[in-house]
């Protein structure tokens, strides 16, 4: 009885202890335990008990695993005052390898006691087949096959797969050895397992001694395994006709990536540059031997066919005749065909079309060469075929293909029809670089420029003509206002000119020998010249009179009296005329012109 | 006396004949030397000895004195001897004698977007109105607007003059209209003129001449460094010290140079 009381009275102090013991529970699980090396698996593990915060688990021989992801839930409830909390953490776990793995146990520690989970153990397959099984044998490759790619395991002259082999990059080439201008294809592929920090950089390849064509515009994504191991793939693909013989050589791809670790909590990630290693291609030349004689440097394998647009034309109008040549190779470098000589046509220009596709096969499609044709006479026209001739780089010869024979009909037109105009086919301006112009090789050019005209002081001056013409004008504008107007002023300004007009004829007259005459010109200028500074009518008046007239104007007495003298002078040789020689009327000329130019500056 | 009169006579004619021959003959002379030198040149030039072609073309130039084509040829060979900075600057001073040369306006065009595509910072900042004043202000030399401006007045000339005598009707309007022309006419190509004058005397642009040029905050070596020009660049000159000169960018911002990396065009 006293034993009893003891062990109910333990029971029920250590109760609590034990139920709070026993409370705590620490589980691991897996979703399954065979999985494939390319495939994930998520491992569960869940931390419940009575307590107010759960701690993280620790999970103990991962080895052979990547955490990939992780998630985790967490509950309370607090029940007649106990509060309960659990929580769970699924992991998606990436097998590395295969083989049989024991995982765990989860380790948790609550107030300094240890709690353990279970182990579980898991089968790693190398396929998705399942555990056990051996992989299935595939075919094994033919000829042409693409090569299996494989991750590189090193290289002399650079990395192309980081230490753990979840990132490698590739780059093949489907064939080492090609005839000149025969299509290789080239592939650069990024095999990655892993999530990647950012976008990684590429830098292609360079194909020196190639011409390029990207099969790929931009790169492909699928996923492949490799080893049993799948991988995200991105691929671009180059089509490269070798132009050099011997050996070419294309350089190294390179390829930087940043990863990211989830379990770095400070952030950092890592990088690698990758490079592939260089690739040595060896170009064949063309044989000599069997080339024919139109073979112009199509490289491939392909077709030729032609047509007309117009089976009959009238004479004069023109007709288009297409020549496709179609199949794999250099379509970009390939030539028109040559023509044979047509007497009764004629042809002008062409324009060659592209139509280039792209495949796994590489570059193909088709070239369209269009000519136009307008025949010379009516009648049947026919052609032979045209000729065209490639070398097959697979069966190592060339080959002469012709389109099959051509004719049409052409119709008699008006006499009075003219040909009618030739149809150019424009071709393309091609640019192809720029550059200076060329020197100036003139001798005309040796001569210095000349000086400006504003470095004259002349040519200021001459701003000033406008000014001087407008003033001109004006002054002039007036003056004729004047003259029509002012009776006087007319009278004074036409003085002179009328003066020198009678003493003109005065002068004549004398030289004729007419004294009287002479004289009567100078009496004449002496009055009307008098009459017109003094604007008075003088003619008919007496000289007295005049005389009369000059004395009020104050005149010097001096020239009063030779006023005087000559008019009288004047009238006594206009009624004598035989009183009047030369000699004495040369004389009162030149009296009469210095009288009156002292009469000018009196009056 | 007579005989006296007549005997200086002959012998004066005489006289002034020997010297025109003389003068002539010098002048072919000279001409002839240049054309040589200027074959030469050319010559050396398309076997692509530019340095060389580039030394006969200054040669020449010191010879004749400005020439458009010159300048042109000689900074074709600059360029080919890679000496941007004296292409640019011989080009532009081509372009300021014969500015509708063709030639001359695409190799300016060449340099000048060599230069810009090396920095954008120095592309040429000008407002629409800068622009257009220079392409088409820059279109005549100097020379033809001098001689237009001639034209003009003597066209105003006329026009006010006719008009100032008091013809009435239609001829009056008729003078009106072809004197506000003249006018109008007169005062665009004063303008033009006038920016010529200002570009010929006032305005100081230089070519940075030499390659890695790096303008300081002051006249001197111990300043900071606040700009590189690369060779080829256009600037303002401002200002002139010793051996240093300021120099601005169409943006505004401005330094020292040493003298020998900057050629005034």
């Amino acid at each position: 009885m006293r034993y009893s009381l003891i062990c109910i009275s333990l029971a029920a102090l250590l109760l609590p202890a034990i139920s709070r013991a026993q409370d705590i529970k620490v589980e691991l699980s897996l979703d399954r335990t065979v999985v494939s090396v390319n495939d994930r698996l998520k491992m569960t593990v869940t931390v419940s008990g009575t307590m107010r915060s759960v701690p993280d688990p620790r999970i103990e021989n991962l080895q052979g695993f990547t955490i990939v992801s992780s998630r985790q839930s967490s509950q309370f409830s607090i029940v007649n005052g106990r509060i309960s909390a659990s929580k769970s953490i699924v992991y998606t776990l990436l097998p590395s390898r295969e083989g049989t793995y024991t995982i765990g146990p989860a380790v948790v520690e609550i107030k300094g006691k240890i709690y353990r989970s279970s182990t579980v153990t898991v089968k790693v397959a190398a396929t998705a087949g399942g555990a056990g099984q051996a992989p299935p044998a595939g075919k094994p490759p033919g000829p042409g096959a693409k090569p299996v790619p494989q991750p590189p395991v090193s290289q002399p002259g650079g990395v192309a797969a980081s230490p753990d082999r979840n990132i490698f990059i590739l780059g093949t080439v489907d064939k080492n050895e090609v005839y000149l201008g025969e299509q290789l294809i080239y592939t650069f592929g990024f095999y990655n397992r892993v999530n990647l920090f950012e976008n990684p950089s590429y830098t292609p390849a360079t194909f020196t001694g190639f011409w390029v064509e990207e099969i790929d515009q931009a790169a492909r994504r699928f996923q492949r395994p490799v080893n049993g191991v799948l991988y995200s793939v991105q691929e671009l693909r180059y089509a490269l006709f070798p132009t050099i013989g011997g050996e070419s050589t294309i350089s190294p791809a390179r390829l930087t990536v940043s990863l990211s670790n989830i379990w770095d909590f400070f952030g950092r990630d890592r990088g690698y540059n990758l490079q592939t290693p260089e690739l040595k291609i060896k170009v064949k030349p063309l044989p000599s031997s069997g080339r024919p004689k139109n073979f112009s440097g199509a490289v491939g394998k392909f077709k030729i066919s032609s047509r007309l647009d117009k089976k009959q034309v009238k004479q004069g109008e023109a007709v288009t005749l297409e020549v496709v040549i179609s199949g794999s190779g250099n379509l970009k470098a390939m030539v028109e065909p040559r023509w044979p000589e047509m007497e009764d046509c004629d042809v002008y220009g062409s324009k060659s079309e592209e139509k280039i596709e792209r495949s796994d096969a590489g570059i193909g499609g088709r070239k369209i060469f269009s000519y136009v044709i307008v025949p010379r006479k009516a009648g049947e026209i026919k052609w032979p075929g045209i000729p065209f001739a490639y070398f097959d780089p697979e069966a190592e010869k060339y080959i002469t293909l012709t389109t099959t024979d051509l004719s049409f009909t052409v119709l008699p037109g008006k006499k009075e029809e003219e040909i009618s105009p030739y149809r150019f086919l424009a071709g393309e301006v091609l640019d192809l670089g720029e550059d200076i112009r060329y020197i100036k090789e003139s001798p005309e050019a040796l001569q210095s420029a000349p000086q400006a005209l504003f470095e004259y002081r002349l040519f200021w001056l001459l701003h000033l003509v406008p000014v001087i013409c407008l003033g001109a004008a004006f002054v002039y504008r007036r003056h004729r206002g004047r003259l029509i107007s002012d009776t006087a002023y007319a009278r004074l300004r036409g003085s002179r000119k009328k003066l020198g007009r009678l003493l003109k004829k005065a002068s004549r007259e004398l030289s004729a020998g007419r004294i009287a005459e002479c004289y009567a010109e100078l009496d004449r200028a002496l009055i009307h010249f008098i009459g017109d500074k003094l604007n008075v009518e003088t003619t008919g008046m007496l000289g007295e009179q005049i005389i009369d007239f000059l004395a009020g104007r104050r005149l010097d007495q001096t020239a009063l009296k030779q006023v005087a003298d000559c008019l009288e002078h004047f009238s006594y040789v206009r009624f004598t005329p035989q009183a009047g020689d030369r000699e004495d009327a040369r004389q009162y000329l030149k009296k009469v012109r210095k009288l009156t130019e002292q009469l000018d500056r009196a009056l | 006396m007579r005989t006296m009169l007549n005997r200086s006579i002959q012998i004066l004619t005489v006289l002034l004949v020997t010297c025109q021959l003389c003068v002539a003959a010098q002048e072919n002379g000279a001409v002839t030397t240049v054309e040589r030198k200027f074959r030469q040149a050319n010559r050396v030039y398309s076997e692509n000895k530019f340095e060389e072609a580039a030394a006969g073309y200054r040669e020449l130039i010191r010879l004749t004195g400005p020439n458009a084509e010159l300048y042109y040829n000689l900074g074709c060979a600059a360029l080919k001897a890679g000496r941007l900075g004296h292409a640019v600057l011989n080009f532009h001073r081509a372009a300021r004698l014969a500015p509708r040369d063709p030639d001359i306006r695409e190799n300016l065009r060449f340099v000048t977007a060599v230069t810009q595509s090396r920095s954008e910072e120095f592309e040429n900042s000008e407002g629409f109105i800068t622009e257009l004043l220079t392409r088409w202000v820059f279109l005549l030399t100097a020379r033809e607007a001098s001689i237009l401006q001639l034209v003009f007045l003597v066209w105003v000339a006329a026009g006010v003059m006719i008009l100032a005598l008091g013809y009435r009707g239609a001829l009056r309007k008729v003078l009106i209209g072809w004197s506000a022309a003249g006018l109008l006419l007169l005062a665009v190509n004063s303008m033009v003129l006038g920016i010529h004058i200002y570009s010929l005397r006032y305005s100081r642009q230089a070519v940075v001449i030499e390659n890695g040029a790096q303008a300081r905050s002051g006249p001197g070596e111990d300043n900071t460094r606040v700009l590189v020009l690369p060779e080829g660049t256009l600037l303002a000159l401002r200002e002139r010290r010793g051996d240093w000169v300021l120099v601005s960018l169409p943006s505004g911002r401005s330094g020292w140079l040493p003298t020998d990396m900057v050629e005034k065009i």
